[in-house]
């Protein structure tokens, strides 16, 4: 008999809660049971992986959530060629701590180790190499996915349906498993460049040239300076090392991979969360950044090496940094834009924001590329990722803003991207066009479309 | 971005907190037991705001076995509930016993025993939740009993007696439970012989807005009410009864 539970859950960025019926599968037999006990209770179903969405695409209020997190054990893996086959709920971390050893890495990851294989596949995450080498869903090969009639069956990527459940944020069905190619790593050290540039329009100028001579291009933006300092950036890019480089054979071991649990030799990471806690408001944010961005400028090392997870997953080196947002929490609002709109609608952004006095405390941009599947949030252009804390004083201020911001995305040809999302009208039903909604109607409807 | 539930919102102090809240932007469940005249406040509301976030949910206080699905259907419909402010609130007189005795038990249904089961449902979401607020609008009138309308002054007395013991048992659970006493308010249950002093609903709403953002467990609207207040529960019962208010 499955054990479900009624509660509270919330989304990542603490800003949305939805109280649902949670069921914690602990394998693909309970997960049927799951299904058709809200089935019986005509309760509209979502997939939860570990929680890492921003907004509500794990919520449903009113509803069941399917929580995967207990599917965590490795099926197949072959040290030869790389390829794993693994429960929806094995996490990111779990799959690089298993193959890093043998000299791979996955093809490509979040910017935190905690989501789940299941939870990337459905959402189609992409990382810091979406323009190089796609997202998530481009290297899947096959996966097991439980649709309307409750049996198990393996779609690979050369069937016609294989393009829905990527992307398809487990509307479509439970995903139970998900193979994927994994890439040859010669080190556990990737190359790495730092720069600086001055502003926004010159950030995305080098951005584009980087990404032709490095495998990972991302860059950090000060969002506070306007004027001529608009967007000052700073960029990373890296490479993997090849075969016969100093570095070659090196580090590739878990302990080699981690972060060390002191900053500087000095402070340990997880003091650094309560200790921004007296920082985290405009002024004190404005000074944090200035001061990176100003510590970026005067250092410039040429170039170092740095550990595949430590590059990669930068959102877990302040470990539950997310707390400093407590208890109005974060949202983030992701324009995905074409390049050549990129410049004017990033800028825009920022000029809006400083207009209406809303902050962002943390911005990021991104090269990608067009996905071949068929609910693509993806564009070849760029996108702006920007981080708001949500306090009730500025909530009429951010709306407003939030608003402006979907107007400047549609008019560009933008897209939403559900993983983040938390707020924007786009792309929802109009019924429940509405910040912060559990889009269980949506999900409703698309269920008994399906059987 | 911040969700609130107004129960009993399609009138007086409760729609105008449902027009603030839609002006600061928040998502909005206005309750309300009337269908049509929770359509025609929504209607208006539309018109009056472009685009609001804002959904209603028909619910008759007094029916008690509408209360957990009129609670949820709003939950529902919010998706999440920042804020919950109980407004549904009655004053009724009679000159005959009978008619003193239905209005009393009238007032006390809606004022009183009303609230209690969503208050109840409202605490344990919020303390599932962690954080958020929980209000019921009470009275000056509840401070003490007046001979004009002790039913009334009964039917408040036990709703902020019911809070002050939620508030108790609430502390530590990160969610705040919090009296609001506003004084004379120009509502329908004034009716045209307002008292010198009264306010509009709509100062009222703003006030009670920026009241519930101090975070005080119990505030009177407008302030200078709290002095009022004081000198009314500090007056001695012999005096009381000699020169107290109606």
């Amino acid at each position: 008999m499955i054990t479900v539970e009624r509660k509270v859950l919330h989304g990542w960025g603490l800003a949305n809660h939805a109280r649902s019926l949670v069921y914690r599968p602990r394998g693909p037999d309970e997960v049927v049971a799951a299904l058709n006990d809200a089935r019986r209770r005509s309760l509209s179903v979502a997939h939860r992986g570990s929680g890492q969405s921003y907004g509500d695409a794990a919520l449903n209020q009113g509803g069941a959530v399917v929580e995967l997190g207990r599917l965590d054990r490795i099926l197949e893996y072959d040290p030869e060629d790389g390829v794993v086959r693994a429960q929806a709920g094995v996490t990111v971390e779990k799959l690089w701590k298993t193959v890093v050893g043998d000299g791979w890495w996955p093809p490509v990851v979040p910017g935190t180790s905690r989501p789940t294989l299941g939870g990337c596949a459905a959402m189609n995450v992409h990382g810091k190499n979406h323009v190089q080498a796609g997202s998530f869903g481009e290297h899947v090969q096959a996966m097991t996915v439980l649709d309307g009639d409750g049996e198990p069956r393996r779609i690979s990527r050369e069937d016609p349906e294989f393009s829905r459940h990527i992307g398809g944020q487990g509307l479509l069905g439970t995903i139970l498993d998900v193979t994927i190619e994994l890439r040859r790593v010669h080190s556990g050290f990737l190359e790495v460049t730092a720069r600086t540039t001055p502003n926004l329009r010159e950030a995305l100028h080098v951005l584009e040239v980087l990404k032709e001579s490095h495998d990972y291009t991302v860059g950090w933006i000060d969002c506070f300076p306007a004027g001529d300092a608009t967007g000052r950036a700073e960029l990373h890019a890296a490479s993997h090392v090849a075969q016969g480089h100093p570095l070659a054979g090196e580090g590739l071991t878990v302990n080699a991979q981690e972060p060390s649990a002191r900053i500087a030799g000095m402070v340990p990471r997880h003091w650094v969360a309560p200790l921004l806690q007296g920082v985290v408001h405009d002024a004190g944010m404005r000074a944090v950044n200035a001061g990176k961005y100003h510590h970026a400028r005067l250092s410039h090392p040429s170039g170092y090496a740095q550990s595949h997870a430590t590059f990669h997953f930068l959102l877990d080196y302040i470990p539950n940094w997310r707390q400093v947002y407590w208890p109005g929490g974060l949202i983030q609002y992701q324009f995905f834009v074409p390049e050549s709109a990129a410049v004017d609608v990033f800028e825009e952004a920022l000029r809006l924001q400083n207009a209406r006095k809303v902050y962002s405390y943390l911005g990021v941009v991104k090269r990608h590329r067009e996905d071949p599947f068929e609910s693509n949030y993806s564009v070849d252009g760029c996108s702006l990722a920007l981080d708001f804390p949500v306090r009730r004083g500025t909530v009429p201020n951010l709306m407003s803003l939030v608003r402006d911001f979907d107007a400047l995305q549609r008019d560009a040809g933008g897209r939403v991207y559900a993983a983040k999302d938390a707020v924007s009208a786009l792309g929802r039903p109009p019924e429940r066009r509405s910040p912060f909604f559990s889009n269980n109607l949506f999900r409703r409807w698309d269920r008994s479309s399906s059987e | 971005m911040k969700h609130v539930l107004l129960i009993g919102a399609t009138d007086g102090i409760g729609l105008a907190l449902a027009r603030q809240y839609l002006t600061l932007r928040w998502r909005v469940c206005v309750m309300g037991r009337n269908p049509e005249k929770l359509e025609r406040v929504s209607d208006g509301l539309r018109r009056e705001f472009s685009d609001p976030e804002l959904v209603s949910v028909e619910c008759d206080v007094t029916e008690w076995s509408r209360a957990a699905p009129g609670f949820d259907e709003a939950l529902c419909a919010l998706g999440q509930i920042d804020l919950v402010v109980y407004c549904a609130g009655v004053m009724e007189a009679g000159s005959m016993a009978d008619e003193r005795a239905a209005a009393g038990r009238r007032m006390i249904e809606v004022n009183t025993t009303g609230a209690v089961p969503f208050l109840e449902m409202a605490a344990d979401y919020l303390v599932e939740v962690g954080k958020g607020q929980l209000a019921a609008i009470g009275s000056v009138a509840g401070d003490r009993g007046r001979k004009g309308n002790p039913g009334y002054c009964a039917s408040k007395a036990g709703l902020h007696t019911y809070l002050e013991g939620l508030r108790h048992r609430l502390h530590g659970t990160g969610v705040q439970v919090i009296t609001i006493k506003p004084g004379f308010v120009k509502t329908r249950m004034l009716g045209d012989d307002a008292p010198p002093g009264a306010i509009e609903p709509e100062e009222a709403a703003e006030k009670i807005a920026r009241g519930l953002e101090r975070r005080r467990d119990e505030f009177y609207v407008p302030r200078w009410w709290r002095l009022v207040g004081l000198a009314l529960r500090l007056m001695p019962r012999f005096l009381f009864k000699r020169i107290g208010p109606a």
